[in-house]
């Protein structure tokens, strides 16, 4: 099928969506979204056995990724979502949604967003890892939800740029996922065309964690922290915008050499319930090793097959951590953050909070101006809500 | 400090007594009990002497006392030698300060060597096992390399000035200007020469004289060209043996005549491919000759292994891997240092596989270098 009769057809949908009530369109959503969590799914299944060889991750890791993105698809939640940011019309017939690799229910949120206000989506996933997308789209139309085949999809090369006007000629609003310079491409060949549908961004991000020094006295009763953190550092084999690149500890050098010995008693575990999808090459190898060993002349390090935790006796940002890593890195007090992270610029995305709920309140604020959107305890960093806005966006807002 | 400079100048003779033994008469062996026992004395030392790496080792909870095994050792990787100091003794009292090359962080690593003796006592018999014919005169050097009052931080300018004093004919040369490696002069001596050269180079030396000079030289029958450095330095696709069959055919050498040298200023000792040793062997076959491009040999006293990149345990022969050096050289550094090299370590030698620069995926996880510069 051309790209354009899959846009013009899905353009066509629209009004037949929008007859649609909110309560008929949250019913489908929510109905839509069980199914993707019952383990016999057709449609689930078939992701399962597709996506580790496109996105490298494990069938465990996309299991609890699909996982976290449906379950989060709840009635009371959507209605929340409505009331807060939606209650009218939408004018737009038709959504783009430009998704980037790996972590695949990313752009879920936008295109959950669009049914809920009533705006066919379509989807251009990546086009090394079209799976997800094709598979999403068919489970939804082929089960004729709403009575209607209101998702469409087609993956193409980055270069054909034709097509890729083509669709924000077509579309009424644009989510794009990816780097800075993909967003930035996007927006320009969007501002060529008058007619262009507006474009929202979501580019590559980092997240950190912060422990209290109040949350300190009681880390002997920490066990489920140790899991949760080594979760979130887990996840998406550290490859989401929601993984904590450090964990900034409150307290001394000794104190944060001590929370990185006692993680390397979780971390095996916890990696083996969420095992990497691949092995590493010798490059990347070579490139942990020289960071750890580069720890542990500073503080401690230690690693095994999917894991590595290390503690440095300062704060060291550069290189970058490894993957699947817990880095503990000590500050005086956690309000030197907004100065010390300013070099950053507005690229933070979600903070992990070990203590008191109102410092970590008090912490989300002073970072916001850092791009903060989500501050959480440990172990909710990496099941962000389905109607959490995040890059400055306020996706069902947008669509309206 | 006293004893802690006698126990090291102890290490330092017995080191030199095991290299000469392992190749007394040709030999080129060390017992596992002997290796065993001098790489516990040596970390000992290392372990007692150089508090970074004392505390190092007890993080990984390896202490002199609790060690089993050589293999236990803790490792070292070579990109730590540019930000922690590495030695067994007072800065102060170093002969020789070795500096990396490798600039991509803008910062150099250091080997500090409290004496030079060991270092050339293990420099030598690999040199001439590898390169020098058996029982012929001393060659003409000819060397494509910076001298050691040019670069004086170079290892490989101190192990090529070694070679061109202590083995070199008269009128053994370096063609070197400020400029860099003088292809012009080098490329008229070897085309006038009328005697065995061995011409020792950068393999990027030798690539950039074949290029500028176009047409064959004849070198003398017995001539060898030693190159080094290739994939690692430049960061170039490289095929050593296509390399050296090029280099061979350029200068009118046989196959065999191409010797490959491993080094790194983070280890005493050095591997060369066995192409030249194998060919005289008289059990040596033409294919074994051209495999051996690849193939590089350590002394007894430095033995490799493969490491697992995802965990960094031992592989068994035949597995590819980070290689691992244990060299008994490194008397007051570190003797166990983990490369970014890749390799197969089997009964034969070392297959170097050079050094791949793939990048992990990210997904939307965005790496500090992308904000903050560097190499992301």
């Amino acid at each position: 099928m051309r790209l354009q009769d899959i846009l013009v057809g899905l353009q066509k949908s629209a009004n037949s969506l929008q007859e649609r009530t909110v309560e008929e369109r949250i019913e489908a959503l929510v109905a839509w979204a069980r199914a993707w969590v019952t383990p016999q799914d057709p449609y689930r299944l078939e992701t399962l056995r597709r996506l580790p060889a496109s996105t490298g991750l494990s069938p465990e890791m996309i299991e609890r990724g699909l996982d976290v993105a449906f379950e989060s698809v709840e009635a009371h939640r959507l209605r929340d979502w409505w009331q807060r940011e939606g209650g009218a019309p939408s004018s737009a017939q038709l959504s783009a949604h430009i998704l980037s690799s790996n972590v695949f229910v990313a752009g879920l949120p936008p295109v959950i967003g669009s049914l809920l206000a009533g705006v066919p989506a379509f989807i251009r996933p990546p086009s090394d890892q079209p799976e997800f997308a094709e598979v999403l789209v068919r489970s939804w139309n082929e089960r004729q939800l709403l009575g209607g085949s209101y998702l469409g999809w087609m993956g193409w090369p980055r270069d054909h740029q034709g097509k890729t006007q083509a669709l924000l000629h077509a579309a009424d609003r644009v989510f794009v996922f990816g780097g800075d310079e993909t967003v930035h491409s996007i927006r320009q060949l969007g501002a060529a065309d008058p007619d262009a549908g507006q474009v929202f961004g979501f580019g590559h991000r980092l997240s950190i964690g912060a422990i209290g020094r109040e949350a300190l006295p009681s880390v002997a009763r920490w066990d489920s922290t140790f899991e949760n953190l080594s979760r979130d550092a887990l996840s998406w084999d550290g490859q989401g915008c929601l993984t904590p690149t450090w964990i900034f500890v409150e307290g001394d050098p000794q104190t944060a050499e001590e929370l990185a010995r006692t993680a390397a008693t979780f971390l095996p575990r916890i990696a083996e319930e969420l095992p990497p999808g691949r092995e590493l090459d010798p490059a990347e190898g070579a490139a942990r090793a020289a960071y750890l060993g580069q720890a542990g002349f500073e503080g401690f390090s230690s690693q095994g097959r999917g894991w590595a935790v290390a503690s440095f006796a300062g704060v060291q940002l550069q290189p970058s951590p490894p993957a699947r890593s817990l880095i503990f890195l000590p500050v005086d007090d956690l309000s030197v953050l907004p100065t010390l992270l300013t070099p950053l610029g507005d690229h933070l995305q979600g903070l992990l909070y070990v203590g008191d709920s109102a410092r970590r309140d008090i912490l989300e604020d002073s970072l916001s101006a850092l791009g903060l959107s989500r501050a959480v305890p440990a172990g909710m960093l990496q099941r962000p809500p389905i109607d959490w806005n995040h890059d400055g966006v306020r996706i069902l807002h947008s669509l309206l | 400090m006293t004893s802690s400079l006698s126990v090291s100048d102890q290490l330092h003779r017995r080191v030199q007594e095991t290299i000469t033994e392992s190749t007394k008469s040709g030999g080129w062996d060390l017992a596992d009990s002997l290796f065993d026992d001098l790489s516990r004395s040596l970390f000992e030392h290392q372990y007692s002497s150089c508090p970074p790496y004392r505390r190092f080792c007890d993080g990984r909870g390896i202490t002199p006392f609790t060690l089993s095994r050589w293999e236990d050792i803790p490792a070292v990787p070579t990109e730590v030698f540019k930000s922690v100091d590495l030695f067994a003794f007072s800065a102060d009292e170093a002969q020789i300060v070795f500096l990396t090359s490798g600039t991509r962080f803008g910062n150099r690593g250091r080997h500090l060597l409290r004496t030079d003796a060991t270092y050339l006592a293990s420099l030598a018999p690999g040199f001439d096992r590898f390169l020098l014919p058996e029982g012929s005169e001393k060659p003409l050097i000819y060397v494509l390399a910076p001298p050691v009052d040019v670069d004086p931080a170079s290892s490989l300018s101190h192990m090529l000035q070694w070679a061109h004093d202590q083995r070199g004919a008269p009128r053994s040369r370096f063609f070197w200007t400020p400029e860099g490696p003088d292809l012009d002069e080098c490329a008229s001596a070897l085309r006038a020469a009328t005697s065995p050269v061995l011409l020792l180079s950068t393999a990027r030396a030798i690539q950039a004289l074949l290029e500028t000079h176009d047409g064959a030289w004849v070198l003398p029958e017995g001539s060898v060209v030693m190159e080094t450095g290739g994939p690692k330095t430049s960061g170039m696709k490289f095929d050593r043996r296509l390399f050296h069959d090029e280099v061979a055919a350029r200068l009118g050498l046989p196959a065999f005549s191409v010797v490959s040298e491993y080094g790194m200023t983070e280890l005493g000792s050095q591997g060369y491919s066995p192409s030249l040793l194998l060919h005289r062997g008289a059990a040596a076959r033409e294919s074994e000759v051209s495999l051996s491009a690849d193939l590089h040999v350590f002394p007894p006293w430095c033995r490799v292994r493969a490491l697992d990149p995802d965990d960094l345990t031992l592989l068994p022969e035949g597995k590819r891997g980070l290689l691992c050096f244990w060299d008994l050289s490194n008397v007051d550094s570190v003797l166990c240092v983990l490369t970014a090299d890749e390799g197969i370590v089997t009964e034969r030698g070392v297959h170097l596989l050079g050094r791949s620069s793939s990048a992990s995926p990210r997904g939307c996880s965005l790496a500090v270098e992308e904000i903050l510069g560097g190499s992301a």
